[in-house]
């Protein structure tokens, strides 16, 4: 109980780094603000692994018994973890309590977070270096953790929606670090008013969870859905569900998610990657019991598996290596909320897991290629794989991962929901495998150009329709693109931290996916297991599908090896393909043209309201006095026997108006 | 045989004179003169009021002697004023105070 006693200092160290560093950011010269804000992450991560080893000896002991679960233990007294304080009371009553509440979930979540924080904090020490404002950087990250920490601790949903909203302005001022880039600028404002748009549903759900059952709290509305009647708890699970689709770039609001890539590397590793998108997906895990009783997870389900196709399909047509890793992180994302919908809980956050790990440790990866060769562009990279090995094989792992290929962690995870889906809905199944292939595709594509090509002028960087969009530029106005590195450029390998960072999540990448692979009884879906798992099947019955899904994504590393190994500027798709995708099959646009017009609607009606309406009426009064002050004024005549008839004739009035008696 | 009639009368003629003095004259002087004429017909209408409808009690006296002295006292201010008004516009014609006019 020793560290679960101490879990509030796992959000709180951070939250003290962020005022040490943005109160004495100056003090700290050179690297040691990186280094300080490292430091306090890594303590933060032992003791996030040390609640872990906790939870794990606390928690029920289930066994898997020839295909049937039984409970070998119950929970340790104490378990859930559940620290308490009085907050927002009204003289000791009512109000709503300051609570942690841990969970096997939760202790997952948080290890994940702490983890995958730590090396990214690691990485952007080397990363960041020479930048301006090197310990904002590091205060920013520190304050971001500490939210996106306390949500996962939070006892209820009314703190986390607070640090749910704290980690979307660190989005917001991440996502704008390079605050004098135009195209920065615009897209801070465009992933926070996205966001913002759906977190209205979050605190609308709320609202309506309170009326309906009174309470916050995490554990007791759990235990209460089931009183909820069936509208009333879809109703609020969807309205949740709509900022989780926000948070987690779910279509149809992925829209965001692609240009906060504009965001330094590692910001996209964390923010934009492992941590605060899969909070989407840890909220609706949490009001799963909501959205059971509700009927309402047939549409999380069917919103996944669009968002996985969806984005799938689109990362091929991009040149950025950030972007083909944004599409990835949306689709992934998908993958979650398609295993959520199709009662995979466990599995879902399975994926989660390894998902944090991998699409870290790519994001991480694609860092250190933009930080060597100094573009973004994969078609401009030169041969990266001869001069960064390092980054070469530790890539390798991530996109082994992602892809599928057994025994990387994504192999485990994502089969595993898939296997689920095929239980409940085989057309989902099917949709996800397709996803898969185009997984395999556009990661091999991306893989091969970047490290085995030389430098290429990149094909889509003039490309006509590129130029009458401002869309696409986020409207910021006629930014150029990013210059090609020079051509006798040659790439180098990134430094110590950062290649330290790189290989301990590749490790991850590598051994996550055993805890919950039935070559190690499934271990990590009993320790989470709620109650009812489709997903704890049988490994004879799991050997069908995870022969379907490697072959599934050989297939797809097959054909993207073919097409792009020997030729990769030959245009293939048809140019209207191309156009519509990389538009982003104009759904963007959309939104600037029509959704943005229409929602100025009734902004305008009210602004001719004002003009002819409201000014009308003010400007009459002001006509009125002027008019009445001018015919008046010719009274004030100044001379002075006027005023003197004034006084005598007021007299006179007086004694005959007044009624003067004789 | 003098009646109240006649006293109220001259009074009434005392104020018309007046009233005219201060509306016509444009010399402040004069103004100021008009006003005295003013002032000292209200005062023969109180005294003579008293003197024929309130022989017991004062009141009517007392209020002409306070007239009197508010006279007394209008006219120092009102020179005091005027010579600051000469010393200002180098004339005492109401004609050079219209600085009020709208």
């Amino acid at each position: 109980m020793i560290y679960a006693n101490l879990s509030y200092w796992i959000p709180l160290l951070p939250f003290l780094g962020f005022l040490m560093l943005i109160l004495l950011g100056p003090l700290f010269r050179g690297r040691l603000s990186g280094w300080f804000a490292t430091l306090t992450m890594a303590l933060v991560a032992f003791l996030a692994l040390g609640l872990l080893a906790e939870a794990l000896r606390a928690a029920p002991q289930w066994r898997l018994v020839g295909g049937e679960v039984e409970l070998a233990r119950g929970a340790l007294s104490g378990f859930p973890f559940r620290l308490e304080w009085p907050w927002l009371s009204i003289q000791g009553e009512a109000g709503i309590s300051l609570t942690f509440y841990i969970d096997q979930l939760a202790a997952l979540v948080v290890a994940m977070v702490a983890v995958a924080s730590l090396f990214i904090h690691l990485f952007s020490i080397g990363y960041m270096d020479g930048e301006a404002r090197y310990p904002t950087f590091f205060a920013y990250l520190q304050l971001f953790t500490a939210a996106m920490l306390t949500f996962v601790m939070a006892g209820n949903f009314f703190i986390a929606l607070l640090a749910w909203e704290v980690m979307g302005l660190m989005s917001y001022l991440l996502i704008g670090f390079y605050y004098k880039k135009k195209t920065a600028q615009a897209a801070m404002k465009k992933a926070f008013l996205t966001t913002k748009l759906a977190d209205l549903g979050f605190m609308l759900g709320l609202f309506w969870l309170y009326k309906e059952l009174g309470t916050f709290d995490l554990a007791t509305v759990a235990e209460k859905a089931a009183l909820l009647a069936v509208p009333v708890a879809s109703g609020i699970g969807l309205l949740v569900f709509v900022a989780a689709i926000g948070k987690s770039a779910q279509f149809p609001l992925h829209v965001w998610l692609l240009d906060a890539m504009e965001g330094p590397t590692p910001v996209s590793a964390m923010i934009h990657a492992a941590t605060m998108v899969a909070a989407g997906v840890y909220l609706t895990g949490r009001f799963y019991p909501v959205l059971e009783q509700g009927q309402a997870l047939g549409y999380v389900a069917w919103i996944g598996g669009i968002t996985a196709l969806f984005a799938a399909v689109l990362a091929p047509a991009f040149a950025d290596v950030k972007k083909i890793m944004a599409w990835s992180t949306v689709s992934q994302l998908g993958y979650m909320f398609l295993g959520l919908g199709v009662f995979g809980w466990a599995a879902a956050m399975f994926h989660l897991l390894t998902h944090a790990f991998f699409k870290a440790l790519l994001f991480l990866g694609s860092g250190s290629m933009i930080h060597g060769s100094k573009t973004q562009d994969i078609f401009e990279m030169n041969r990266l794989g001869r001069y960064m090995p390092w980054t070469w094989v530790t890539f390798a792992v991530g996109a082994l991962a992602l892809i599928g290929v057994p025994p990387f962690a994504g192999f485990w995870s994502k089969d595993l929901i898939l296997d689920v889906a095929k239980e409940h809905a085989p057309v989902l199944w099917f949709i996800g495998m397709v996803a898969a292939f185009f997984t395999a595709f556009y990661t091999t594509r991306m893989f091969v150009i970047a490290f085995h090509h030389p430098s290429l002028p990149s094909p889509w960087k003039a490309a006509a329709w590129n130029k009458d969009c401002p869309e696409l530029n986020l409207k910021a106005g006629d930014c150029p693109p990013d210059p090609a590195p020079e051509p006798d450029h040659k790439p180098h390998e990134s430094g110590a931290e950062m290649i330290i960072a790189l290989v301990a999540l590749a490790a991850l990448s590598l051994i996550v996916g055993f805890w919950g692979s039935p070559l190690f009884g499934q271990s990590l879906l009993l320790f989470l297991y709620p109650g009812e798992a489709p997903e704890i099947i049988p490994a004879s019955k799991l050997f069908g599908g995870y022969v379907i899904g490697t072959l599934v994504a050989l297939a797809g590393i097959a054909v993207a090896w073919g097409l792009y190994a020997r030729d990769p500027l030959k245009q293939r798709a048809p140019l209207w393909l191309t156009q519509a995708l990389q538009r982003r099959l104009y759904i963007d646009e959309f939104y600037y043209r029509v959704v943005a017009e229409v929602a100025q609607w009734p902004t305008k009606a009210l602004w001719l309201l004002d003009t002819y309406v409201v000014d009308v009426v003010v400007d009459a009064v002001g006509y009125v006095t002027m008019i009445t002050g001018q015919a008046l004024r010719y009274l004030q005549s100044g001379k002075l026997a006027v005023y003197a008839l004034y006084i005598a004739l007021g007299a006179l009035a007086l004694v005959f108006l007044g009624g003067a008696r004789w | 045989m003098i009646t109240l009639g006649h006293y109220l009368t001259l009074s009434a003629v005392l104020f018309a004179i007046g009233l005219f003095g201060v509306l016509t004259k444009r010399n402040v002087i004069a103004v100021l003169m008009s006003v005295e004429i003013l002032l000292n017909a209200a005062a023969i209408a109180f005294a003579a009021t008293a003197a024929y409808r309130d022989p017991l009690f004062f009141s009517g006296q007392l209020f002409a002697l306070f007239i009197i002295v508010v006279a007394a006292a209008e006219l120092s201010i009102g020179f005091a004023i005027l010579l600051t008004l000469y010393r200002h516009a180098g004339s005492v014609s109401t004609d050079v105070i219209e600085e009020m006019r709208g």
